[in-house]
């Protein structure tokens, strides 16, 4: 079985999170002193061509790509993010990375703001974790005192409460006081994003893992994990599962190894039934397609995604249909209702869910969700309402009987 | 404009010059987001009072109208959803003789939904006046409810 290996994780549980000088002892902030040594498009080469660093965050995107395209982007104003609004359900990986060591990701920033030419640094993080945000406010005023930050300005914002602004576009129009409702792309934040300025919005564990690669260098990381998805990836475990918790492990690691190394498997007498990967925004997989790979690329070929790492384990107790419904209430409650499709499509999902949970669905209800997903995916302004219906899609085409349970009324056990 | 709000505004500025830190922290101080606190805010980040609503509205933690003395949030994630947030909710419910989304008569208890709380790991979770209670069963509900002194 794979062994756990910690990159963004590497100080949990070793270090005091309140402490700077714990981190400076553990080896902290000399990346970023060798980074002001190193030129930047050097810098930002090393990321892009030989460290293939992808965006933790869900949508997988090349780190470096990002960068290089802010850096080259004309203007001297220019902005860094640090995205910690970690709203997927069924993921705490950022919480626990930052409860755990708030400097790495800090340090992580500044030297993504050197690399780019940004002065300002922002780290947008979710109103919800309150603690996590004095916990940085801490960090941020100690990095500065000890003289870390030079002529980087680091603000902590705070979300208040809202799912869609997970999504970078989103986040920039919640940082600059608006509702937090996408933006059209393109043009992509590294050409015009915070302010109109060229920006850059980088993932919580995407942040947490660049001081290690500056320091031990784009060989070494391209020699962990899958070679298109280089590296590590941190799993939050939930659901009917033995071990809950959050592990880091290289991305070559199978589901499988996940569940049953990882997890402890689930409890005696009951039997997988399915696991969502992702988030709610993610299909199911059925116990036959453990065996693969969790890297972007092997999942793609069977039409999943890693997404944020979430890992929720269901067992034979649960009707899908029931926790579809939950996921359906969710993405009403978070549609923005900036478009017509969203704001509509996914209400009428949630009204014939809750019909067919309550056994009262009339018999073309499959043809019905089938339809509105389509039209969803279809017409949807952003990824949100796109998504919205990928569980159900998935769940449509992998439990139909527990379909065909709910439309005839009847519950099995 | 009351000075107490331009202290509160100028702290939170002081920080981030984030509109939001400055609606949490106006919130912070009187629960919700009172008129005078949102004609403060408008005036100090110079734009109109529609604006303020208009952002403020957005977002479910923010709002307008004072709340429960007792707040309950039940995450709505899909981990507590599979851990049994439903008989949680059920037990609440029950309890308290109200749906969620509302506020018992007497003003004391109001029952919502949070985000994903972050605490898959041990759900179903829920937080009370924000104090976080983890692995929650209608069991811990009662005792919860009794605690604070409602009788069944």
């Amino acid at each position: 079985m794979m062994q756990e290996l910690r990159l963004a994780l590497r100080n949990a549980g070793t270090i005091n999170p309140r402490s700077i000088d714990d981190y400076i002892t553990a080896g902290g902030y000399k990346a970023l002193t060798k980074t002001h040594n190193t030129k930047q498009s050097d810098l930002i080469d090393m990321l892009e061509r030989s460290g293939r660093l992808r965006g933790r965050g869900g949508a997988a995107f090349n780190t470096g790509l990002k960068w290089s395209s802010a850096y080259q982007a004309a203007g001297t104003e220019k902005y860094i993010i640090c995205n910690a609004d970690e709203g997927e359900p069924g993921t705490y990986k950022d919480r626990t990375i930052l409860e755990s060591d708030p400097h790495t990701v800090i340090e992580g920033l500044l030297i993504g703001a050197y690399a780019i030419g940004a002065s300002n640094a922002y780290i947008y993080c979710r109103g919800e974790y309150r603690e996590v945000i004095r916990l940085l406010e801490d960090a941020v005023s100690q990095t500065k005192q000890m003289g870390y930050c030079d002529n980087v300005t680091i603000q902590i914002a705070y979300g208040a409460g809202s799912y869609v602004c997970g999504e970078e576009t989103a986040l920039i129009e919640s940082l600059e006081g608006n509702r937090g409702e996408p933006r059209l792309k393109p043009p992509f934040p590294t050409i015009a994003g915070f302010r109109g300025k060229p920006t850059v919005v980088n993932n919580v564990e995407t942040f947490a893992v660049v001081p290690l690669i500056v320091e031990q260098g784009a060989e070494w990381f391209q020699s962990i994990g899958a070679p298109d998805y280089p590296g590590t990836k941190v799993f939050s475990l939930s659901g009917d599962i033995n071990n809950k918790g959050c592990f880091e492990a290289p991305t070559n690691i199978t589901l499988h190894d996940i569940v049953y190394g990882f997890g402890g498997g689930i409890s005696e007498g009951h039997r997988l039934k399915a696991v969502q990967l992702g988030g709610s925004s993610c299909g199911f997989l059925t116990p036959d397609m453990l065996d693969l790979p969790v890297d972007v690329e092997s999942l793609r070929s069977i039409g999943s995604a890693l997404g944020s790492g979430a890992v929720l384990v269901i067992d034979d107790t649960h009707n899908i249909v029931d926790i579809l419904v939950g996921i359906a209430e969710f993405f009403v409650h978070e549609s923005c209702g900036k478009c017509v499709p969203c704001r509509e499509g996914t209400l009428r999902v949630m009204q014939l869910l809750k019909q067919l949970a309550a056994g009262q669905a009339s018999i073309s209800v499959q043809d019905q969700l089938r339809d509105l997903s389509d039209y969803m995916s279809m017409s949807c302004f952003c990824p949100l309402g796109q998504s919205a219906t990928t569980a159900l899609c998935s769940a449509l085409d992998l439990f139909k009987e527990d379909f065909s349970v709910k439309l005839h009324g009847q519950e099995v056990h | 404009m009351q000075t107490k709000y331009v202290e509160i505004i100028d702290k939170a500025r002081a920080k981030s010059d984030s509109l939001l830190n400055s609606m949490h922290a106006l919130q912070d101080a009187e629960g919700y987001l009172t008129e005078a606190a949102v004609q403060a805010l408008a005036e100090t980040f110079d734009i109109p009072v529609s604006k303020v609503y208009d952002t403020a509205s957005f977002y479910s933690m923010l709002r307008f109208t004072r709340p429960a003395e007792t707040e309950i949030q039940i995450c709505r994630g899909s981990s507590c959803h599979v851990a049994g947030a439903r008989d949680v909710i059920a037990a609440f419910e029950y309890i308290l003789d109200i749906h969620m989304d509302d506020t018992t008569a007497d003003g004391k208890y109001g029952l919502y939904y949070s985000e994903c709380i972050g605490r898959c790991g041990n759900s179903p979770s829920i937080l009370v006046n924000g104090q976080l209670f983890t692995e929650m069963t209608p069991e811990k509900v009662y005792q919860l409810i009794n605690k604070g002194g409602r009788k069944l």
